[in-house]
């Protein structure tokens, strides 16, 4: 499986599976901090804000602001907050990875794992697209 | 792809839990899933199982 993540993410670096395969929540749900429903935006899938709307950059962001995130300026560590970060490719967004505090990141990766990775950028490229926003919330 | 397409992709959402829901909503022009059980892989797959076999498509 390792192989498998580096060729999806090859500028990932030093990380670790940090949980077996699950297909019952993605990585919205796993940034969100919790396991047991699959977000997105759509009618098919657990959604915080009615109606299902649109994959773009705003519903994410609102769905996030249910949670008490607002937007912030970078991914840094920063005491007293936890942030996670929001990736878009031209077709709309594409995952969003949840900072550690350690600083470390957290991403669940689709249906398959969750890791631990040491930066939001390892998992930009052709997968996910870049980070296009950043979110934090009091820890 | 049109009804005759259900069956098949029942029998993967039973065997693979594969996320097929989109793909039968559309399909079938109906969801059987309760609001409620938006997200949760399991219900949903239940939900749709039991459809298919009330609509004896499985």
């Amino acid at each position: 499986m390792t192989d498998k993540l580096r060729d999806l993410f090859p500028s990932l670096g030093d990380f670790s599976i940090t949980s077996p395969q699950d297909e019952r929540y993605n990585c919205i749900a796993w940034a969100a901090g919790t396991v047991e429903r699959w977000w997105w935006p759509q009618e098919d899938a657990f959604w915080p804000t009615e109606p299902p709307v649109e994959n773009d950059l705003p519903a994410f962001v609102a769905a996030f602001e249910t949670l008490g995130y607002e937007p912030c300026a970078d991914g840094a560590l920063e005491g007293g907050f936890e942030k996670i970060a929001i990736y878009r490719s031209p077709s709309g967004v594409q995952h969003v990875a949840r900072q550690l505090s350690t600083g470390r990141w957290t991403s669940k990766l689709g249906g398959l794992e969750d890791i631990e990775h040491a930066s939001p950028g390892e998992l930009e490229g052709a997968e996910y697209g870049r980070v296009v926003q950043y979110l934090r919330r009091p820890s | 792809m049109g009804k005759e397409a259900i069956p098949f992709i029942l029998r993967d959402l039973e065997h693979s839990r594969a996320q097929w829901f989109w793909a039968l909503r559309s399909i079938a022009r109906e969801s059987p899933v309760r609001p409620e059980d938006r997200g949760d892989v399991w219900a949903m797959t239940d939900a749709w199982l039991n459809w298919g076999k009330e609509h004896r498509y499985i």
